[in-house]
């Protein structure tokens, strides 16, 4: 039986899902090879191609020094295969976590280290660094490709984990975190949905095992689009965020009750900006509440105004019986003896 | 003008050492060893010598750890490489001086020690030097690129970097080294470019030559800098405006460090101060403003700043 005291070896595997275009991952892979720690297995997964583009990947992996390519795994996607490049990934790593790059992003070189360093804190959590995201512009000199930074690092992702924030947030790429390969892998073989993957994935793992935060810049997303720009969110994020949160209940996800109904029922809380045109009316709701309250507590003044009038001066002396009676009462109280004396 | 040099040029890989980990010089070893081997199948080198000056207070290399890394060297082999320990501090300048009269090579590469060269990075330096006007490349360094300017057609840059650059010899013989009297760290590069520049060269940037650079961001976005960075910048910024003719940047550089309230640029003003009351400030350089570029506090426009 295993000694939750000691947690397990940690090792990490680095899962680059990408398309048959080589040259969207020659940084990615770059970055990987420049690590403080490189003591990690690399899987790079390609989605459709050639068998030409195939061998063009594993040559640009031969191009690096053999200490770092003999730990590249180069594997082509089998088209018939109804599973993700990431599911691929997972199904193919040994390691304990594994983490997900995108094509054209790239890590700091303490990125391994900072999760290497922080797995025994994390126990069996998953571990998240922050992210940080540069818009870039693409061009070509000659017959190469170039990349160009264009602005200075964001951070647009939510930092750590909020269920709530999660839930109401578009699609989420799995930058930035280490997963616990077990958990990923019972979720990614119940057969997510590529577009709400990365999404789902994260909530999953979030809620399953939890999550660590190591307050590290230890991943650079770059983009072609304005950093920190909102992705697209239409109809089909939704039915597949929808279609998502199906497979995770059939994984027997632990929610509260109600939380996965009131997602999939919900024409309100569907999207960001159905919750930021709900937020709106309520706004105007407040407003509307806020100025009836005060018309309410002016007219309150104003009846105060009156009965301090009504007991002003003239009425003062229309009540004095009844205040030498309330006064003949309030001694009687304070010395029940006196009125009988002779 | 420059001459073009004939046939395919031989290299000198520079790396100055200051207390850097065994791990992390052979790890950048690896990666300069299979550049090379990549250049060298293209013709774009010839031979290669490796090498490594150290400016640690103790050698960084025992004996069996220099033989270890040459051993490792399978393409360029262990003779390529040779290990100098400078036994004083030289700063960069200092000792890539000394690294430039060990060799003859055609051209030099300077590459710092927390760098790792990819595969294409020596060619495609190499592919920038076919036009013998150009005098110094500068490689793409990632994951942060510098953020200044340079002509997308061209190439054509205010200076380049000395984290990663190619240089001709040519340049080194025409102009001397580095300015280690007045660059003990920073702004060394610079200075050197300005004056290959006021020489004739052009300084050129090869945005598909990437190296990847061990710079780092903090949660604010902005570049992780050491107290010795903060010292060493400040006391290179004063000294870039004196030699670089700027009287007016100089003057407002030298109260805004006074006034930052931060201990290291109080002693770089102090520093400074002193040089110029016993006279041992450089000559003053392109009094017209040729090729000296001071914008905002940088020396190129940028496309944008990390500390924005």
């Amino acid at each position: 039986m295993t000694d939750p005291t000691q947690p397990a070896a940690f090792s990490l595997a680095a899962l680059v899902p990408c398309g048959p275009a080589s040259t969207r991952i020659s940084e990615t892979l770059l970055s990987l090879a420049a690590q403080t720690s490189p003591a990690l297995e690399i899987h790079v997964i390609v989605e459709g191609g050639s068998s030409s583009e195939l061998r063009g990947l594993q040559d640009l992996v031969g191009t690096f020094d053999e200490d770092f390519s003999r730990r590249v795994h180069v594997a082509a996607m089998d088209r018939f295969d109804s599973r993700t490049a990431v599911a691929v990934g997972v199904a193919r790593s040994r390691a304990t976590h594994v983490a997900v790059l995108y094509p054209d992003d790239v890590v700091f070189a303490h990125w391994s280290e900072t999760f290497r360093v922080n797995a025994a804190r994390a126990g069996g959590r998953a571990m998240a660094s922050l992210v940080a995201v540069q818009a870039v512009d693409t061009w070509t000199r000659g017959d190469l490709r170039a990349v160009t930074t264009i602005g200075r690092p964001r951070f647009p992702d939510p930092m750590g984990f909020d269920l709530m924030e999660h839930l109401l947030s578009p699609p989420l790429l799995l930058r930035g975190w280490a997963l616990p390969r077990q958990v990923a892998y019972r979720f990614l073989t119940a057969g997510l949905p590529v577009v709400a993957e990365g999404w789902a994935l994260r909530l999953a793992v979030a809620l399953s095992c939890g999550v660590l935060e190591t307050g590290e810049v230890t991943y650079l997303g770059r983009s072609s689009q304005p950093a920190g720009g909102t992705p697209a969110v239409g109809p089909e994020w939704e039915s597949e965020r929808d279609a998502a949160l199906e497979v995770l209940d059939r994984c027997g996800l632990t929610l509260a009750p109600g939380i996965l109904q009131s997602m999939r029922g919900s024409s309100t809380y569907a999207t960001v900006r159905r919750l930021e045109e709900e937020l709106a009316a309520l706004r105007s709701q407040l407003q509307a509440a806020e100025e009836e309250g005060r018309s309410l507590a002016a007219s309150e003044a104003a009846a105060r105004r009156r009965e301090t009038a009504m007991v002003s001066s003239t009425s003062w002396k229309a009540a004095a019986p009844l205040r030498a009676l309330g006064e003949a009462a309030r001694r009687l109280r304070q010395n029940p003896g006196a009125e009988r004396r002779p | 003008m420059p001459e073009q040099a004939a046939g395919v040029p031989a290299l000198a890989v520079h790396v100055v050492l200051f207390r850097h980990s065994v791990d992390s010089v052979a790890t950048l070893l690896r990666s300069v060893d299979r550049s090379v081997a990549h250049a060298q199948d293209r013709r774009a080198i010839e031979s290669v010598v490796l090498l490594i000056g150290d400016s640690s207070t103790r050698p960084v290399l025992t004996p069996d750890q220099l033989a270890g890394l040459q051993e490792s060297l399978t393409h360029c082999g262990p003779t390529s490489l040779a290990y100098h320990y400078f036994d004083q501090n030289r700063g960069s300048a200092g000792g890539n001086n000394d690294l430039f009269r060990r060799s003859d090579s055609d051209l030099v590469l300077i590459i710092n020690p927390d760098c790792y060269a990819s595969p294409s990075l020596l060619s495609r330096l190499c592919d920038a030097m076919s036009d013998p006007g150009v005098g110094i490349v500068e490689a793409r360094q990632v994951p942060l690129e510098h953020p200044k300017e340079f002509d997308r057609r061209t190439g054509d840059t205010s200076w380049a970097s000395g984290s990663c650059m190619l240089i001709r010899r040519a340049v080194i013989d025409r102009i001397g080294g580095f300015d280690e009297d007045s660059f003990f760290m920073y702004c060394d590069d610079v200075d050197l470019s300005w004056r290959a520049r006021l020489a004739g060269y052009r300084v050129v940037y090869q945005p598909t030559a990437c190296v990847f650079h061990d710079k780092r961001l903090d949660p604010d976005g902005q570049i992780v800098a050491g107290e010795a960075e903060v010292y060493y910048s400040a006391e290179a910024s004063l000294m870039m405006a004196w030699k670089w003719s700027n009287a007016d940047l100089l003057e407002r550089s030298r109260q805004e460090l006074l006034h930052s309230g931060l201990e290291a640029h109080r002693r770089a003003v102090d520093a400074f101060d002193e040089r110029l009351e016993r006279d041992q400030l450089p000559s003053r350089l392109d009094p017209e403003g040729r090729v000296a570029q001071f914008v905002r506090r940088n020396y190129a426009a940028h496309r944008f700043g990390y500390d924005d």
